[in-house]
């Protein structure tokens, strides 16, 4: 039960792209269309949970063992990195059809600032290894909604009439404050 | 005068806030007071301008197969050190700004200047952008901070980033009037959308005039 | 010293992958996919269309 109110908390009411400005970029980026907004949620869903596993123990196996905590930024945007890079490889090799769903959208992902947040929050925030995978899921199917949600909006934006110098990022970003006062009101779930 | 171009074009032409729109997610984050904006400022620029100088430096030793690696382990290092810096010297700063400053890792500012600037051009020239692009950065999060900070409590405040009792000024015009809203994340997904829509028009609106003059002359 | 060695590791391993992904070839069909991303305006990043407008002006 509480992993499910720390899924909810962390889907919905502490969204990652509406209340905590993470991933943004990405937001802007790729929702011009609704399907490759899909196909980036799914990405980055499954970079987030990997890597917040991998980087969960890591972090204590390793650095506290050794006592090197202080390498934690440097280890986990290299593994973040690394992980891209070999998902990509492994999709383009094993399964041709996923890569062209998804694998597109991968290497975007290493700059994602989503994901090297999540995985040091999982760190200050204490979570055992259990909580932290699920942190990750949660984190990330709050961003793929969003960005999905966002992405359709802005399919009907493309066709109304905005004043000339608010086209694009500006009206998005208005658009993205709407959606943060609306997200805000579900702060009461749990 | 070529130089000053350069460092110029940085808080103009070419801001990274407003024009480039790069590392949006922090200058909707932190932009809450004046304090937080000008140690975000801070921070991102310290590190803006050792990298591209590190990097123009190496710029003909790394490989250019897997130069962006070799970025990101630069780019990570620098960061650490000006994160662990910050926990000595500033920590009121360091616990309010949290996870924002380990993110400045992958701020496309850093690695978009040490890709399209420090790679190709000598190290002055690298120094004196990296100079620019900071200065751009610092001033535009000032920006939305100050219109968040007035609008959002109706006051303004500046505490010395090194010292969290040294308070530099501080005042409040219509408290009561305040729209709290601004503070909120939905207000700074707001703000900024304005101030980038409002930079827009006027921008294309001298672009505009520009083109017109260029026509009557001709 | 510990940790030199553990940066080391990493380092290697991250351009081992980098390599490794680079060398092998994309999939018949998905050879000239790329992801538009124009959440910024820098012409450098090869996400930007602009950059494949740009490359392709040059060839």
């Amino acid at each position: 039960m509480e992993l499910f109110a720390l899924f909810i908390s962390l889907a919905l009411i502490n969204n990652v792209v509406l209340s905590k400005f993470l991933a943004v970029c990405p937001l802007l980026g790729v929702s011009k269309k609704s399907s490759s907004a899909l196909g980036m949620g799914a990405a980055v869903t499954f970079v987030i949970v990997i890597a917040s596993m991998i980087t969960h123990v890591l972090y204590y196996q390793v650095l506290v063992k050794f006592h090197i905590e202080y390498m934690d930024l440097i280890t986990f945007i290299l593994v973040i990195a690394s992980l891209v890079q070999f998902v990509e490889m492994f999709l383009k090799k094993v399964s041709p059809p996923l890569y062209k769903a998804l694998g597109v959208y991968l290497p975007l992902i290493t700059t994602n600032c989503a994901v090297l947040g999540t995985t040091l929050n999982n760190i200050t925030d204490g979570y055992s290894f259990i909580e932290a995978t699920v942190a990750g899921f949660a984190v990330s199917i709050g961003f793929a909604l969003v960005i999905y949600i966002f992405a359709t909006i802005r399919e009907r934006l493309e066709i109304a009439s905005t004043p000339e110098g608010f086209k694009g990022v500006p009206i998005a970003l208005i658009t993205a404050a709407i959606m943060a006062c609306a997200f805000a009101g579900l702060a009461g779930l749990v | 005068m070529k130089k000053f171009d350069i460092f110029k074009k940085g808080i103009t032409v070419e801001n990274p806030i407003f024009v480039l729109l790069l590392g949006l997610c922090s200058a909707l984050a932190i932009t809450t007071t004046l304090t937080n904006a000008i140690g975000m400022g801070l921070a991102v620029t310290c590190v803006l301008i050792l990298a591209n100088v590190i990097i123009s430096l190496l710029r003909k030793v790394i490989p250019s197969e897997i130069r962006i690696p070799v970025y990101i382990v630069i780019i990570a290092t620098l960061v650490k050190c000006v994160q662990l810096l910050m926990n000595a010297y500033m920590i009121s700063l360091y616990n309010s700004l949290g996870v924002f400053i380990p993110l400045i890792v992958v701020n496309c500012i850093i690695l978009g200047r040490a890709e399209s600037f420090a790679s190709k051009n000598t190290v002055l020239d690298s120094l004196i952008d990296a100079l620019g692009m900071g200065v751009g950065y610092t001033l535009a999060i000032l920006a939305v901070s100050f219109f968040r900070e007035l609008i959002g409590t109706g006051g303004l405040a500046l505490v010395n980033p090194f010292d969290s009792t040294q308070v530099i000024f501080q005042f409040s015009l219509f408290k009561e009037y305040a729209i709290g809203l601004i503070t909120q994340p939905a207000g700074a997904f707001l703000t900024l959308g304005t101030l980038i829509g409002v930079i827009n028009s006027i921008s294309n609106r001298r672009i505009k005039k520009a083109t017109e003059k260029k026509a009557e002359v001709k | 010293m510990i940790a030199l060695v553990w940066l080391m590791i990493l380092v290697f391993l991250y351009i081992g992958l980098y390599m490794w992904n680079k060398k092998t070839p994309k999939p018949k069909g998905c050879e000239n996919l790329t992801a538009d991303c124009d959440g910024c305006k820098l012409v450098d990043c090869t996400h930007n269309p602009v950059h494949h407008e740009e490359e392709t002006k040059n060839d």
